[in-house]
């Protein structure tokens, strides 16, 4: 692989962290516009316990996995009486929140004679573990793949058990479910947890590839799309905000011919889409045909 | 003491701007009862309608300003056939969706036909600072609120006097009492939108006026001020839409102010936080508000 | 012997609306009693009630000695209430087989919703299929909802009634829609499979499906209990008859 389909693949890899994040709760019924929140909660914590504080990659991204799935729990947990709307507003109250105290948080220190740690708006440079370690591209991919691998494991796990059901349940008719015995607020409160857990992952692995970030790549802009992400690929399985990422970036960014349009282009297949299918490409139906097929 | 008195000033002139804004997408939820996330960016096409005229055919006020409305009108209408009357009744996360990739597709149409940051809009020149014994008015400000009062005056008279106004105010009520009494929905929903995005193509106008110059970032602006200002002032109520925005303006400006630019979006966004957790229905939305919400819900 | 379910004073109010008022009602373990009354009496509402959905202005609920009013639908449904709808609730993106296995999830423990074991799974196929063969719905197993008859939707919803192995059964007009013939289906299903070891409420405006049923009726009007007794005792009297088959066209 040369090293643009790498960075491409890398890329798109990600991207699906937080596609699948804003999916789950898509799944559990709520609209979240704030799941960029969490990739960059992912990406400093990350980033500050790896180039500040030293630690190894491994013990990085754990703690930025549970500072997600934490943060992802205690916001949820006002939050979820809010129905619809009001909920989706305050992901985007807390995600831009976040943002914006990014913008103002300082935390240096002396690191081989480096002033080294998030510097506000001006980013937080030289996180630098993986290259020290030696890390190729190809292989860091490769650690990617197998975080991405071991979140759809995950999720394939809650689908056999009956965690996807509970979430689909809540998230369809939540009436319904509290008269099954389902606690709406407890089954919510876990799905944000686990979305902002998966966000934070890809936050952790964002930065170590990027070595620099900075508040301003955690927009608005990033959070919708990974909304979006889900929404055409469909909400009938975990792949389907993953072939959404595929289609954006892998489909029109690599190839050049849209170059300066891919927007454009992008914008005006989704259009189409999503009025022939509302629930995306792999909707529930195409889910069901597929499983009919496969039990024959 | 002058400080505070004087921000709230400010704070009001562009908190109308907001309420207009806010106002917009609130007729577009109460009809749709979904979010037309492409609002801010149809406006933009608006925006840059009217920069374009004033560049190249040195167009004064007047034109600049009709630009603006019929872009923002079009763009409306193309973002209202594609993203909502072509999707199904039920499914109103595709029409959000769909309208956020119109979002992307106009957005980046404008930035393709103009390519540079920021580009110049004409502004109301030769107007005098407006001196109120210690506090000042930027003559821009005053122009915005009159108008913004002025607007709302009209939408009232076109909401409560015309046969059109009727069956808006009745679509938003009750979909369901709407087309059993005969009102033509898609007509009405196709109109309304239209009025909304006349609303903001005005509202676009006034800030654009205001600040002189303009960029693509705009089109995100206008969405996330509208939608804020329409969340904190109530869903779905129009009384609401108005102080929502007002209150975001003064909130902004005193933050401005006292906490600086980073100040203020920290404070900006916390209050909102706090202020959905602790009051749901907004500042102006009563119990029907929840009473709409729970209507649904009928066993 | 101690009431399964002790229903005092039970008022219900939406704004000036009394949906139900100072309503008193008890059901001896075991007991099926049928709920008629004309439309807008407040049938629904007690369920509502019942089931947690709606909290009462006053009054109490008694389930099994446990005080039930007030609190929130998942604690009411784990002390053993389930009931079905007037105007079904399916889950119409999931399968038959999925609709019918919600009932199951609340009582599984919660390392179920990462890992249920293959043999716990293929357990619980096995029943939920041969539920479903008690009511004819088998071969749909994988179908969704849709794909039903209105018949097949509200077996499957008293299915679903059954999955979740209550002790009180509430059932709101099981037999709406249907033809004398499918009623006639449905009542043998109720009785056979839902009824034996189990209090019920069932409102009904079929007289048919009532009388098969409940031994004993109720019945409601403007909220308020206005007879109670033996079934042909109840249906025989005047008042029932005005208020009751004056009203309601069926
Ligand atoms: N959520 C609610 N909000 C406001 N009013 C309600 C609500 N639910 C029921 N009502 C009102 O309460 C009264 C009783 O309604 P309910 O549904 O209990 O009647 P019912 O006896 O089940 O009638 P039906 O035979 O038509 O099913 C009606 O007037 C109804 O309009
Ligand atoms: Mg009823």
């Amino acid at each position: 692989m040369d090293g643009y389909t790498i960075s491409v693949l890398s890329n798109i890899g990600l991207f699906a962290f937080l596609a699948i994040s804003a999916w789950i709760l898509l799944i559990a019924g709520e609209i979240s516009f704030g799941q960029q929140a969490y990739f960059a909660i992912g990406a400093y914590s990350g980033g500050i316990a790896t180039a500040v504080w030293q630690w190894p990659f491994a013990a990085g991204v754990v703690i930025a996995v549970a500072l997600g799935a934490a943060v992802g729990a205690l916001v949820a947990w006002p939050t979820m009486r809010l129905s619809g709307l009001h909920y989706a507003i305050a992901t985007l109250a807390f995600a831009e929140l976040t943002r914006a105290s990014l913008n103002v948080f300082t935390y240096r220190r002396d690191i081989e004679g480096f002033a080294t740690g998030p510097d506000g708006a001006n980013g937080f440079g030289d996180i630098r573990w993986v290259y020290e370690a030696g890390i190729e591209p190809g292989a860091y991919l490769a650690i990617i793949a197998g975080c991405l691998g071991a979140v759809i494991g995950l999720v394939a796990l809650m689908s056999y058990g009956r965690g996807m059901a509970r979430l689909r349940i809540v998230g369809e008719d939540p009436i319904l479910a509290a008269m099954q015995g389902l606690s709406v607020t407890r089954t919510k409160i876990a799905a944000a947890s686990l979305a902002g857990g998966i966000a934070a992952l890809g936050g952790a692995l964002y930065a170590h590839l990027a070595t620099y970030i900075e508040p301003a790549q955690f927009s608005v802009m990033t959070g919708v799309h990974a909304l979006a992400y889900g929404l055409i690929g469909g909400l009938g399985t975990v792949l389907g905000p993953i072939l959404g990422v595929l289609i954006d970036i892998g489909l029109l960014e690599s190839l050049r011919v849209f170059a300066g349009y891919r927007m454009i282009v992008f914008g005006g297949l989704v259009v189409l889409v999503l009025i022939v299918r509302p629930r995306g490409l792999l909707d529930e139906p195409t889910m069901r045909r597929v499983q009919a097929w496969l039990r024959r | 003491m002058i400080d505070f008195v004087q921000n709230t000033l400010d704070g009001l002139a562009i908190g109308s701007a907001y309420g207009l804004l806010a106002l917009g997408f609130t007729l577009i939820f109460g009809v749709m009862r979904r979010l037309n996330m492409a609002f801010g960016p149809s406006i933009l096409v608006g925006i840059f309608a009217g920069a374009w005229l004033h560049s190249h055919w040195s167009a004064g006020m007047i034109p600049v300003f009709l630009a603006t409305l019929a872009g923002a009108v079009i763009a409306s209408a193309y973002v209202e056939r594609l993203s909502f009357a072509a999707i199904r009744g039920d499914a109103a996360l595709a029409s959000m969706a769909s309208s956020f990739a119109l979002w992307m597709q106009l957005e980046e149409a404008v930035a393709r036909v103009f390519p540079q940051r920021t580009y110049a809009f004409p502004t109301f020149e030769g107007l005098p600072m407006l001196e109120l014994g210690p506090l000042f008015l930027r003559p821009e400000y005053l122009v915005m609120f009159l108008t913004a009062a002025a607007l709302v005056a009209g939408l009232q008279v076109i909401l409560t006097r015309t046969l059109f106004g009727l069956h808006l105010r009745t679509l938003s009520d009750n979909r369901e009492a709407a087309r059993v009494s005969g009102v033509n929905v898609a007509q009405v929903a196709l109109l309304t939108f239209l009025l909304a995005a006349a609303i903001g193509g005005v509202a676009g106008f006034l800030i654009a006026a205001t600040d002189g110059q303009i960029s693509t970032k705009l089109g995100m602006w206008a969405t996330m001020k509208g939608l804020i200002a329409m969340v904190i002032g109530g869903l779905g109520s129009m009384r609401g839409a108005l102080i929502g925005g007002l209150a975001l303006g003064v909130v902004e400006a005193q933050a401005q102010w006292y906490l600086g630019a980073s100040g203020r979006e920290i404070t900006t966004f916390a209050l909102l936080f706090v202020a959905l957790i602790l009051l749901p229905v907004g500042l102006a939305g009563g119990a029907e508000t929840g009473a709409r919400a729970e209507a649904g819900r009928r066993l | 012997m101690a009431a399964a379910l002790e229903i005092a004073g039970l008022s219900l109010r939406f704004g000036g609306l009394t949906a139900l008022n100072a309503l008193d009602l008890a059901l001896k373990p075991g007991e099926a009693i049928g709920l008629i009354g004309p439309n807008g009496s407040g049938k629904t509402s007690l369920f509502n009630v019942l089931t947690g959905h709606h909290a009462p202005d006053a009054g109490s609920v008694r389930l099994d000695g446990n005080e039930t009013a007030g609190l929130p639908p998942p604690r009411i449904a784990a002390l053993g209430v389930a009931r079905t709808f007037q105007n079904l609730r399916l889950l119409r993106r999931l399968s038959v087989y999925e609709n019918l296995r919600a009932a199951r999830h609340a009582r599984a423990p919660w390392r179920e919703a990462l890992w249920q074991t293959p043999a716990a799974r293929r357990r619980e196929q096995d029943a939920m299929i041969s539920l479903l063969a008690l009511f004819g719905l088998a071969s749909k197993t994988h179908e969704m909802p849709e794909a039903l008859t209105l018949v097949e939707m509200r077996q499957l919803e008293i299915a679903r009634v059954l999955a979740a192995a209550p002790k009180l059964v509430l059932l709101d007009e099981p037999a709406a829609g249907m033809t004398p013939a499918e009623t006639d289906r449905i009542i043998r299903a109720i009785a056979e499979h839902l009824l034996p070891g189990r209090s019920a409420i069932v409102i009904e405006h079929k007289v048919q499906l009532v009388t098969a049923l409940c031994p004993r009726i109720a019945v409601l009007d403007a909220g308020r209990k206005i007879a109670d007794g033996p079934a042909a005792a109840v249906l025989g009297q005047g008042e029932v008859r005005r208020s009751y088959f004056g009203a309601a066209s069926c």
